[in-house]
């Protein structure tokens, strides 16, 4: 037997000390109408909002078709932590050792029309590195510790002072002197706190990105686009957008999985930033006043363009245009796909009127047509009938009756019992959290325990 | 007359052209240089409001479209103007210009946006709002400390202005007058990169992002249940905004020719902007920019020219400081606010469907 298409098994959702539901199992096989009934505070919008994400369940497991709802671990989720963790160490480890003595030693040391790159770089590796430097002032050229308070030499010349240099490297690698003692020691102590703020702002990087992707891993969001809709008890709606607009907003996730890489206009616009970005690098570097070496202008152009290219690629493509708009033709087949399925629900009059300037019965209805078109697998209705009269309810039953025809599977919460008893083809019965029963609409009926529990006093509700 | 101007895209661009001509016909000047005897230069001022109205539309980006509280706007502001002062000053080696500039402040405000963003969003509004109050302060006082890299109090100077080509520079200096030209350089250029931000929010206003601006505003569970991820939208509108901010700081530092000193970029700066927004109709691009207008227009036309009319009418230069009415700003703004806030909480020019939820509810309550 294959799977079913949504399996709850032995969900438990506890607040505190109330127990909301209590190890319920429900199955809903593909294609047909279930419903879950039980009197007011049975726990049945606890469970819905357990199965979409918005409550996390105590204990159990929710499965569509033989699926875990939560996200599963992927290598590439380990890469995104351990980046994650290195960005943070950076910061910390650039706090430690101070992000401004880092300037003045690697870029203000130097005369900036005579600026060298890899100067620049190595003399910034050697800070933070806490090794002697050179620093030019007043003229003369300072040969210091790291954090200038011991003073090695003063020289004229770069060439004298790199012998001093040479020198103040040699004399800390083998301190004789209690100056030189005192000062391997600082320069220890201070690589230890570097080291000590880059390994803790890896670990709080790497372990706050791993708590939020695992508080994150199953949201109504990921439920959402793994084929789940629902409509909610107390209508909610977009109430200040229109009809049409409410309906196009869960159309978003097709727009954005259509969008992939074969679209030409995306290549262009992952080109067309990246060149023009290098262009100006380059041309910034060449025309400006004072000249960079020329044989290092064209490499960091290279580079710029290569590491803009990279995040421009990271955003476009892997994020396959989720920041990006839809193209014009992907808009106007969403919008035809909204003004069919307001048809479809009855609301072709409306499109353009503001959703709360609707009826009660029509935002119902548009509730519905908005999570149609999110395109699930599984739609759960919580309560649809809940305020309507008579003949709405009729052509709500109607109206779920044609969604089950459409290919999809309905679970819906109904006090109603004309409407479950007419429409469902299996129903499960809660009672203080705990399901009771499971069957039939005439299974159901028949069953003693659910005329105790729930229809004993009156028949019908 | 109306369906005329309706036919050539209406007051928008009608503003555009009217504006563009501006820099060669300033006829508000000349009246009122015939009136007062005093030259105002209104054209140096709409500078400044072009530029302001770029930051306050990247704030109504993050607060009104996105709903998200930002009270620390500044900083990102400050982001940009010491990116350009450091890429473009003497005293560094980069000194790639404006245009260079122009692209990686932009890019600087995104990752800065991006860094505080990522682990702050998730927060529920009043949390962000102060982790961005926070935020810019510490930006503030950051800048003041990094005094190897900001020159600290001092700011970074002199900023260079724009390179162009001759023949444009010539074009825009009349009789070889290079201070002109820069001025009306800067002026073209921060309206066209005005003009262009108008048009992509407006665009990003009806794309589906904008639609997902509005339903997590609406109601962010129904948003989330229907697919979009606040968090992920979020993060977009906050980095989008801290861009724009940063990019009019690099018009700011380069219109000043300088960065100005860090504490220009504090409190009662953001204030300001979210200032201009509420005035103006938090939420509505052109009540961004018509906040932006009436409170620079306040700040630089209107009370320098009252500050001149009440020392005429004392008879002279009297220095008490109820005689300068640029020291009145905080009172008029204050209580213009609280007027607003009474009479017409949507704004002075909200956008259409704002303006009908507000009322609604002054209606129902």
């Amino acid at each position: 037997m294959a799977a079913p298409l949504l399996n709850v098994d032995k969900l438990t959702l506890r607040f505190g000390g109330l127990t909301a539901v209590s190890e319920v199992d429900l199955r809903v096989e593909e294609g047909e109408i279930a419903a879950v009934i039980g009197p007011n505070g049975a726990g049945k919008t606890s469970l819905f909002n357990a199965i979409t994400g918005i409550y996390e369940p105590t204990s159990g497991e929710v499965q569509l078709d033989g699926h875990d709802l939560r996200e599963p671990m992927r290598p590439g989720l380990l890469l995104r932590w351990v980046l994650t963790g290195l960005g943070v160490g950076l910061i910390g480890l650039l706090t430690a050792s101070n992000v401004d003595s880092l300037w003045a030693a690697s870029i203000k040391s130097q005369d900036p029309n005579a600026f060298s790159v890899a100067r620049a770089l190595h003399d910034g590796a050697g800070f933070m590195a806490a090794q002697p430097r050179v620093d030019l002032r007043m003229g003369k050229l300072f040969v210091t510790s790291f954090d200038g308070q011991t003073t090695f030499a003063v020289v004229k010349t770069p060439e004298l002072a790199a012998a001093a240099l040479n020198d103040a490297e040699k004399r800390l690698a083998n301190p004789q002197t209690d100056d030189d003692k005192a000062t391997a020691a600082r320069t220890s102590a201070a690589l230890r706190v570097r080291f000590g703020a880059f390994l803790a702002g890896l670990l709080l990087g790497f372990l706050a990105a791993r708590a939020v992707w695992q508080r994150t891993r199953r949201t109504p969001t990921s439920v959402a686009l793994r084929g789940v809709a629902r409509t909610f008890q107390n209508i909610r709606l977009f109430h200040n957008m229109t009809v049409i607009e409410n309906v196009l907003v869960a159309s978003d996730r097709h727009l954005r999985a259509q969008a992939k890489l074969s679209d030409p206009g995306r290549l262009t616009a992952i080109l067309a930033p990246t060149a023009l970005l290098g262009l100006t690098a380059i041309l910034a570097i060449v025309v400006r006043k004072a000249a960079l070496d020329a044989a290092e202008a064209l490499p960091i152009g290279i580079l710029a363009s290569l590491l803009l290219g990279l995040l421009a690629w990271l955003i476009i493509v892997k994020r396959r245009g989720a920041f990006s708009g839809a193209s014009l033709n992907q808009e106007r087949a969403a919008r035809a796909e909204a003004i069919e399925l307001l048809k479809f629900v009855g609301l072709e009059h409306r499109i353009r009127d503001l959703a709360r300037n609707l009826p009660y019965g029509e935002q119902r209805r548009l509730e519905i047509a908005r999570a149609l078109a999110t395109r699930p697998r599984l739609l759960l209705l919580d309560e649809p009938a809940a305020g309507m009269n008579p003949s709405e309810t009729v052509s709500l039953m109607h109206l779920i009756r044609a969604i089950r025809d459409r290919g999809m599977t309905v679970l819906l919460i109904e006090h109603h019992m004309r409407v479950v008893m007419g429409i469902s083809d299996r129903i499960t019965v809660l009672v203080h959290g705990k399901r009771i029963a499971e069957g039939t609409p005439d299974e159901i009926r028949q069953n003693p325990a659910v005329i105790e529990a729930y229809l004993g006093a009156d028949g019908e509700h | 007359m109306a369906a005329l101007l309706k036919k050539f895209g209406g007051l928008p661009v009608l503003a555009l052209v009217v504006l563009a001509i501006y820099p060669f016909a300033p006829v508000v000047d000349w009246a009122l240089e015939a009136a007062t005897g005093q030259a105002l230069h209104i054209d140096r001022q709409l500078v400044n409001i072009f530029i302001f109205s770029i930051l306050a539309l990247a704030l109504n980006l993050q607060v009104g479209q996105a709903g998200l509280l930002q009270l620390g706007i500044a900083a990102f502001f400050a982001v940009g103007a010491f990116t350009t002062g450091v890429l473009t000053v003497e005293k560094y080696p980069f000194q790639i210009g404006f245009w260079g500039a122009i692209l990686i402040s932009p890019l600087a405000g995104a990752i800065g946006g991006f860094l505080l963003g990522a682990p702050t969003l998730r927060l529920r509004g009043d949390y962000l709002a102060i982790v961005t109050l926070g935020f810019g302060e510490v930006m503030r006082i950051v800048l003041l400390n990094l005094e190897n890299i900001t020159d600290g109090p001092r700011g970074l100077n002199p900023v260079p202005a724009p390179w162009l080509p001759t023949l444009v520079r010539d074009a825009m200096s009349p009789a070889g007058d290079a201070s002109i030209g820069t001025l009306r350089a800067m002026y073209f250029l921060a309206l066209i990169v005005l003009a262009a931000t108008v048009v992509c929010l407006k665009l990003l206003e009806r794309s589906r992002i904008g639609r997902a601006f509005v339903a997590l505003r609406e109601d962010e569970l129904a948003a989330s249940c229907m697919g979009i991820e606040p968090a992920r939208i979020k993060l977009a509108a906050f980095t989008g905004g801290a861009a724009l901010a940063a990019l009019a700081g690099c018009f700011y530092a380069t219109n000043l020719t300088t960065t100005a000193e860090p504490n220009t970029y504090d409190f009662n700066y953001s204030i300001m902007v979210l200032c201009c927004l509420i005035i103006g109709g938090l939420g509505s691009i052109r009540g961004a920019l018509l906040g932006a207008a009436l409170l620079l227009g306040f700040d630089n036309v209107i009370s320098p020219l009252l500050t001149r009319l009440l020392q005429t009418a004392l008879g002279g230069e009297s220095t008490h400081v109820m005689a300068s009415f640029s020291n009145w700003r905080w009172i008029v703004f204050g209580t213009a606010l609280v007027v607003m806030m009474r009479l017409r909480p949507e704004g002075l020019w909200p956008s259409s469907p704002q303006a009908e939820e507000l009322h609604e509810s002054a209606g129902e309550a």
